[in-house]
């Protein structure tokens, strides 16, 4: 790899462009094993695959070009309190929608921070949602007879259903 | 990547309080299944320790009648003292059992009115274990304490034998369901009961710590000791409290826990409070200050009991019968509840026992 390359072309799953730079692909070990693997010089025309769909693929560069200066130097505590403001903001999104594809995309390139991020999230999420609005987020179909249903409701008189 | 994965599904559970998940129990047969597994309330237990709660249960008198019960509920000392709406109430607390003697893990000791037998009671799950005790058989201290080398809960007891200076102590295994030999302990010393009578013990590690009182008959006067039992070892010793040195004066103590420490509350004559911890290296321990609450803040009360020291720090007090209050490290009375009439009444004081609301299970009777 030449040292003068500081950004790097990648495709999401959907086949679109996406560049990064190389301090922010540093973020996640299977995108800096790619950077070794990969020749980037002017005449060598392979692009590597990420995949992860290009909504998600955007939110994760973003968020890797927002860490990767503290990542890769170390920051001061104002600074560290700031990028927790950042986090908040940036983890304003539908769970369903996009969250969970985060957590994946996440898990699937092993960046920690991102990860528990993305998991505190959803849990912080979750607390305030009822029983069905859960299921509804998870795709998962109540298969409680109406018996057990109402048995369960009697055992947990502090929990929302609808 | 449609659907999150089941180990995805499950990072996000390990970070949800022990209030969601029993809701999402009610969401379908798996996650109720998923929830209840032992496996995984283990490793919730071990791995979100933010997320539980230091629990003080308090009952609640009947409006007519001053001498029944009505209910028993419990406050959460993490949150705003003054906010009752973190308060639970347990709906299904056994009948007979009318002492709350010690805690372990979210688990409840309990004992029976007619004092023949013990309850183990989750009151998050609702699981319960009885133990019946040797036949006229009583004692005078308790404790309770979990072994991970064995995945056991042990219930210490001890009564006075052989003239007073010898305690014996008879554990009792939940794994097992029965109760181990009886080991003696010479404490050179005649021992005293404590008023109101049971002693509790703080269970820490796998050890089970004492304050004991005697009278030394030479010297003609009163003594306390830190007398522990070691439940893997089997053996029981006598803890001297060090600081540079100089050893720590009992006479006005308290033992409890601090997360994974044990903490000695020294009143120093009521001038001051001391907070100390205790950390082992397995060969000796040692004893770091946490804390001092100088003498203008203590109100003197008569029964004035440390409780707990909450997540942040903070150091919650009993003041018999009605006033909880909580402590800043610098010694600020920062937050008081009150408690009106005959309405409310705690638990007798220094017995009740903080709990911490877990979805544990008791191991299964091999």
């Amino acid at each position: 790899m030449s040292s003068s390359v500081e950004a790097i072309t990648v495709l999401s799953s959907d086949g679109d462009e996406f560049k990064i730079t190389v301090s922010a692909a540093k973020l996640s070990k299977p995108l800096n094993w790619m950077l070794e693997d990969v020749c980037f010089s002017d005449d060598c025309d392979e692009v590597p695959t990420i995949e992860v769909n290009s909504k998600t693929l955007v939110k994760v560069i973003e968020y890797c070009e927002k860490h990767a200066p503290r990542a890769n130097s170390g920051a001061s505590d104002s600074d560290a309190e700031e990028l927790k403001k950042w986090d908040i903001e940036f983890m304003k999104m539908d769970v369903k929608d996009i969250l969970f594809h985060i957590l994946m995309a996440a898990n699937y390139l092993h960046m920690e921070g991102l990860y528990d991020l993305a998991c505190q999230t959803a849990a912080d999420l979750m607390k305030g949602m009822t029983v069905s609005q859960i299921r509804k987020i998870f795709h998962i179909k109540n298969d409680f007879s109406s018996e057990e249903q109402e048995q369960l409701r009697r055992q947990h008189p502090g929990c929302s259903f609808d | 990547m449609e659907k999150l994965s089941d180990e995805l599904r499950i990072e996000i559970l390990y970070r949800l309080p022990i209030k969601s998940l029993a809701c999402l129990k009610c969401v379908s047969k798996s996650w109720l299944s998923l929830i209840s597994d032992p496996n995984f309330t283990k490793l919730h237990f071990q791995r979100s320790p933010q997320n539980y709660t230091y629990r003080f249960p308090y009952r609640v008198r009947a409006e007519h009648d001053r001498n029944s019960y009505q209910q028993m509920r419990a406050i959460d000392l993490n949150a705003s003292l003054c906010d009752d709406s973190a308060d639970i109430t347990f709906n299904n607390f056994p009948s007979g059992y009318d002492e709350i003697l010690a805690s372990c893990r979210g688990f409840l000791l309990l004992q029976h009115n007619k004092i023949d037998k013990l309850l183990v009671w989750n009151p998050t799950t609702s699981e319960q274990k009885q133990i019946l005790l040797p036949r006229k058989y009583s004692f005078e201290l308790h404790g309770f304490c979990y072994d991970e080398s064995t995945d056991d809960y042990l219930i210490a007891l001890a009564t006075k034998i052989n003239l007073d200076m010898v305690l014996g102590f008879r554990v009792f295994s939940v794994r097992t369901n029965s109760w181990k030999k009886e080991i003696a302990f010479n404490c050179g010393e005649i021992i005293r009961s404590r008023f109101p009578g049971l002693l509790a013990g703080v269970a820490v590690n796998g050890v089970i710590y004492w304050l004991v009182y005697f009278y030394k008959k030479e010297a003609r006067r009163n003594a306390t000791k830190i007398i522990a039992f070691d439940i893997k070892a089997n053996n029981v010793s006598e803890v001297v409290p060090k600081h540079d040195n100089i050893i720590i004066n009992l006479t006005l103590c308290d033992l409890r826990t601090f997360g994974e420490s044990l903490a000695l509350f020294d009143f120093k004559g009521f001038k001051e409070i001391e907070v100390w911890e205790m950390k082992e290296d397995g060969v000796r321990s040692s004893w770091t200050k946490l804390m001092s609450i100088p003498s203008c803040a203590i109100r003197l009360r008569a029964y004035f009991s440390p409780l707990c020291l909450t997540k942040d720090g903070k150091l919650v007090t009993l003041d018999n019968p009605s006033t909880l209050s909580k402590w800043s490290e610098q010694g600020k009375e920062e937050e008081v509840r009150k408690c009106n009439g005959y309405d409310l009444v705690y638990e007798s004081f220094a017995a009740t026992p903080v709990y911490t609301e877990t979805l544990l299970s008791l191991p299964s009777t091999q």
